[in-house]
């Protein structure tokens, strides 16, 4: 099974156009500065943007394809994305937070905690299930964002700079159970990164983006070569 | 670098004075209205009928309107906020205007416009009898037509703060727009929408230029608290004071039971 991603995507006069292949089981990097293209072909992956021309196929879902205007709309793709700091909703608890995405597909409130328990035990998260966003740690909000991605069983988990923000003990931390995290997903994990350490301890394989073009694609020893 | 607490005691001086000059200057006013109030007559006043027609129409027509401009306003401050349309920055310059417009302005564009010979009045007239001008309606309408924009801009603001990822974050769990808004985006932004419908609310309480010239100033229908207030003046000196107090103090209770909720915090929304 394979998530092809063949497109292009025009803003502006910003141009990303790739053509990369995912398999499942592989932790892939997407490497590059700012403005290389990396947050826009992460819209992209989860349909906050659609392409200009090409198509995303996921295993065997179209789900893009601008020729046939065929679009699923962010809600319907199996896509679960953790953004830099974990963008917690700050008005709900951390409970709310985990089933929020069992909430909003309407599943009543004692369903859904019901059915998050696997994942808030998982994570260790029981302790912290009353709280508030605000007074949680990095690394704690980190794994809220993280078991609040995965409650809708995506196949695609999306981690945006999940590591930045955080000072360098708390990153060797949550390096670790990222780690832990990824190992245990069993879809397409794509980590989105400007950080070579955080790419090279993580991923099996390094995308390198530069002004909207792929500039290497290869395996992370491979990289640690060209290093 | 931290001060020295000796240097933190050293007041500037100069700035102070400057300070309190116009601390007094709009405080003074207030003692002077309370001063003149003849105390022993503010009940048989306040009981008077017109007066509580008045206040009581003020309060009708000013909460009617506060909920329009929700009702309204929260969505036009979200398409001026997130979506890129041509005409937005005309939108947000009208927004403004009637902001600075001088009301009396307002209320003679809504007067040729609403009004019986006006652009759409005519029609409404001619069509299906309807005469919006020395109504009550058009006391709310004046009172929107000022008010309007005050919620708009603060609410654009709160929204324009507000990380998109957050949405982003809620469409990607499944979240449809309504329920991204409802649950995600309004709680985030709830200190600059009551901030915007108390301004809004405030606004409309205290309107006077637009509504004595689109909606006139007939007691029971039109003559709202600061209608009856100007009336007062002339005739009755004493009923505008003990008037002129009973706003003061609605409109400083209102604040003072929103302050502590919503409104303590300068950083957020507008500052009150």
């Amino acid at each position: 099974m394979t998530f092809d991603t063949r497109f292009t995507l025009t803003r502006g006069s910003f141009e990303l156009n790739v053509d990369i292949s995912f398999h499942e089981g592989e932790v892939v990097a997407i490497m590059g500065p700012n403005g290389s293209g990396k947050s826009t072909f992460l819209h992209a992956i989860a349909g906050l943007l659609p392409a200009t021309s090409g198509s995303l196929v996921l295993d065997d879902q179209t789900l893009d394809e601008a020729t046939s205007e065929v679009f699923i709309d962010p809600t319907q793709r199996p896509v679960g994305i953790v953004f830099q700091g974990g963008l917690l909703f700050e008005t709900m608890t951390i409970l709310e937070n985990i089933i929020f995405g069992l909430r909003a597909r309407k599943i009543k409130r004692t369903d859904a905690t019901h059915q998050a328990q696997p994942l808030i035990n998982q994570f260790g998260l029981a302790e912290l299930l009353d709280r508030h966003p605000r007074e949680l740690s990095g690394g704690q909000a980190q794994r809220v964002a993280i078991a609040r991605a995965l409650i809708t069983a995506p196949k695609v988990l999306l981690l945006d700079e999940p590591m930045s923000g955080l000072d360098t003990t708390t990153r060797q931390l949550v390096r670790a159970e990222f780690r832990e995290v990824l190992a245990g997903f069993a879809g397409y994990r794509i980590l989105v990164t400007h950080d070579v350490n955080d790419a090279l301890s993580m991923a099996d394989r390094i995308i390198e983006l530069d002004h909207g073009k792929v500039i290497w694609d290869g395996s992370t020893s491979e990289y640690r070569g060209k290093l | 670098m931290r001060q020295s607490p000796r240097h933190r005691q050293k007041l500037p001086w100069p700035i102070l004075a400057i300070a309190l000059l116009a601390v007094a200057f709009i405080l003074s006013p207030f003692i002077g209205l309370l001063w003149r109030t003849p105390w022993s007559k503010f009940t048989d006043i306040v009981m008077k009928q017109e007066i509580r027609d008045a206040l009581w129409l003020s309060l009708k027509t000013s909460l009617m309107t506060a909920i329009l401009c929700v009702i309204f306003g929260v969505p036009l401050a979200w398409l001026l906020a997130r979506v890129n349309f041509p005409g937005r920055r005309f939108i947000r310059a009208l927004m403004t205007l009637s902001m600075v417009l001088p009301p009396v302005v307002g209320g003679i564009a809504l007067l040729y416009t609403f009004g019986r010979r006006g652009l759409f009045g005519q029609y409404l007239d001619s069509w299906f009898g309807i005469r919006l001008p020395f109504t009550t309606t058009a006391v709310v309408m004046a009172q929107c037509f000022v008010a309007l924009p005050f919620l708009v801009l603060s609410v654009e603001a709160g929204l324009r703060q507000l990380d998109t990822r957050f949405e982003d974050v809620a469409r990607t769990l499944g979240g449809s727009r309504w329920y991204v808004f409802r649950r995600v985006t309004l709680p985030s932004i709830k200190p600059s929408l009551i901030a915007g419908l108390v301004l809004a609310w405030a606004r409309a309480l205290g309107e006077f230029g637009a509504t004595i010239t689109f909606a006139g100033n007939l007691p029971g229908t039109t003559q709202t608290m600061p209608l009856a207030t100007y009336a007062a003046l002339d005739s009755n000196p004493e009923s505008a004071l003990i008037l002129s107090l009973v706003m003061v103090a609605v409109a400083f209770s209102i604040l003072i039971a929103l302050r502590d909720r919503w409104l303590g915090r300068a950083d957020q929304g507008l500052a009150l």
